[in-house]
C-alpha cells in the first residue's frame, strides 16, 4: 500500500488553483457580476410567474365585478346626476368595490416586490453563517417566504370573492347563492394555492430539511 | 487598504477551488462559479466579525451544499481510482476522489484541517462544538484511511 503524505499532497493545490484561476479569471468577473446564485435565480422566475399569475387574477376578479347589468348607465347620466344617483345604488357599490380592488392590489404587488427583496437578502447574508445555522436560517428564509405569498394569494382570494359577492348580492342575487358561490370558490382556490405552493416552492425546503437532519446525523 | 473583489477572489480563489473540487471531482466548474457569484452577492454582509477566510470558508461550504441538493442531477460519484501516478498533482486527485466519497460533514473536516484550521476555527465555521469536531474529525479520518488503502 502506497503511503500517502495528506498535507504535502495537499499543498499540491496552490499550483492546480492558481492554474485554474488564471484560465477562468477573465470569463469569471463578467459572469459574478452579472449572475444571481441558482436559488434566487429559481426563486425569481417563480416571483415573475406568480406576479403574473396574480395579475391576471386580478383582471379577471376586476371583470368580474365591474359586469355589472346597471354598468352602461353610467354613460346615459350626466356627471353630477350620476354622483347622487350612485349613492344607494348598485352601480355605487361597484364603483367603489373597483376602486378598493385597484387599491387592494397596488399594495398586494408593492409587498410581494419586498418580500421577495427581504427573501433575496436573507438567503444571501444566511451564506456568511456557520453550516448548521445557515442551513436553518435558509429554511426559514423559504418557509417565511412561501408563507408570506400563501397569505397574500389567499387574501387577493377572499377579498375579490367577497367584493364579487357583496355586488351579486346588490344586483339583487340570493344571500344564500351567493354564500354558496364565494365559499365554493374559497375551497377551490385554496387547494389550487396550496396545490402550487407545494408542488413548486416546497420541494427545495423538503431537500433542505433532509440535508439538516443528515447532518445531524453524521 | 481596502482589497477590491478582485483583489479577494485571486488572494482566496485557492478555497473555492478546493471546496469545488471535493464536492465535485469532474463537474467542479459549476460550484467554483456559483461560490464565486455567492460571495459577490454576499461581500456587503460580510461585517468583519471573523477573518476573511474564515468567512470565504463559510460561504463556500455553504453554497456547495445547497448547490448539492439544488442540483442532484450532477453526477458526484466518482470514477474508478488507480494510484500508479507519483507525482503530487495526480495524487491530489486521488485524494479528491476520496474525499468525495466522504460524508458532507466529514468533507468538510477533512478540507479545514488539511487547511490548517485548529478545532476552535473549524467549531467557527461549522457551527459545532469543539468536542464535536474532535469526535467527527476522528472518524471522518478514519474513513478516508480505509478510502485511501482500497487504492
Amino acid at each position: 500500500m502506497l503511503e500517502l503524505n495528506l498535507n504535502e499532497i495537499w499543498n499540491a493545490n496552490d499550483i492546480a488553483a492558481s492554474t485554474h484561476y488564471k484560465k477562468v479569471k477573465t470569463a469569471l468577473q463578467g459572469k459574478y457580476k452579472s449572475s444571481s446564485s441558482k436559488i434566487i435565480q429559481r426563486y425569481r422566475n417563480l416571483f415573475w410567474i406568480e406576479l403574473l399569475g396574480n395579475f391576471i387574477l386580478f383582471l379577471i376578479i376586476l371583470y368580474l365585478t365591474i359586469r355589472s347589468d346597471g354598468i352602461e348607465k353610467i354613460f346615459e347620466e350626466t356627471l353630477f346626476k350620476g354622483l347622487i344617483d350612485w349613492v344607494g345604488n348598485s352601480l355605487f357599490t361597484v364603483v367603489v368595490a373597483t376602486i378598493l380592488l385597484f387599491v387592494y392590489g397596488f399594495y398586494h404587488w408593492v409587498f410581494y416586490f419586498k418580500y421577495f427583496k427581504d427573501f433575496n437578502q436573507s438567503i444571501s447574508a444566511t451564506r456568511g453563517l456557520d453550516v448548521y445555522s445557515a442551513l436553518d436560517l435558509s429554511i426559514k428564509s423559504i418557509q417565511k417566504f412561501r408563507e408570506r405569498t400563501i397569505r397574500f394569494g389567499l387574501l387577493l382570494l377572499i377579498v375579490g370573492t367577497l367584493v364579487r359577492g357583496i355586488v351579486d348580492t346588490t344586483n339583487g342575487q340570493s344571500i344564500l347563492s351567493t354564500i354558496f358561490i364565494v365559499f365554493f370558490s374559497w375551497v377551490l382556490g385554496y387547494a389550487v394555492l396550496i396545490g402550487y405552493y407545494d408542488y413548486l416552492h416546497k420541494p427545495y425546503q423538503v431537500d433542505l430539511e433532509i440535508l439538516q437532519r443528515q447532518l445531524e446525523q453524521e | 487598504m481596502t482589497l477590491s473583489f478582485e483583489d479577494i477572489l485571486e488572494q482566496y480563489n485557492d478555497i473555492l477551488y478546493k471546496v469545488a473540487r471535493s464536492y465535485a471531482y469532474e463537474d467542479y466548474e459549476d460550484i467554483y462559479q456559483e461560490i464565486a457569484i455567492q460571495l459577490w452577492n454576499s461581500y456587503d454582509s460580510f461585517r468583519g466579525e471573523s477573518k476573511l477566510g474564515t468567512w470565504i470558508y463559510r460561504v463556500a461550504l455553504n453554497t456547495a451544499l445547497s448547490y448539492k441538493v439544488k442540483n442532484p442531477k450532477v453526477d458526484y460519484r466518482t470514477p474508478e481510482i488507480s494510484l500508479d501516478q507519483q507525482d503530487n498533482s495526480a495524487k491530489l486527485d486521488q485524494l479528491y476522489k476520496a474525499i468525495n466519497q466522504l460524508k458532507a460533514t466529514y468533507r468538510s473536516l477533512i478540507i479545514l484541517q488539511l487547511e490548517g484550521y485548529d478545532y476552535e476555527e473549524i467549531s467557527e465555521i461549522l457551527g459545532i462544538s469543539k468536542t464535536l469536531v474532535g469526535v467527527k474529525l476522528g472518524r471522518a479520518k478514519a474513513k478516508l484511511k480505509s478510502l485511501i488503502k482500497q487504492y
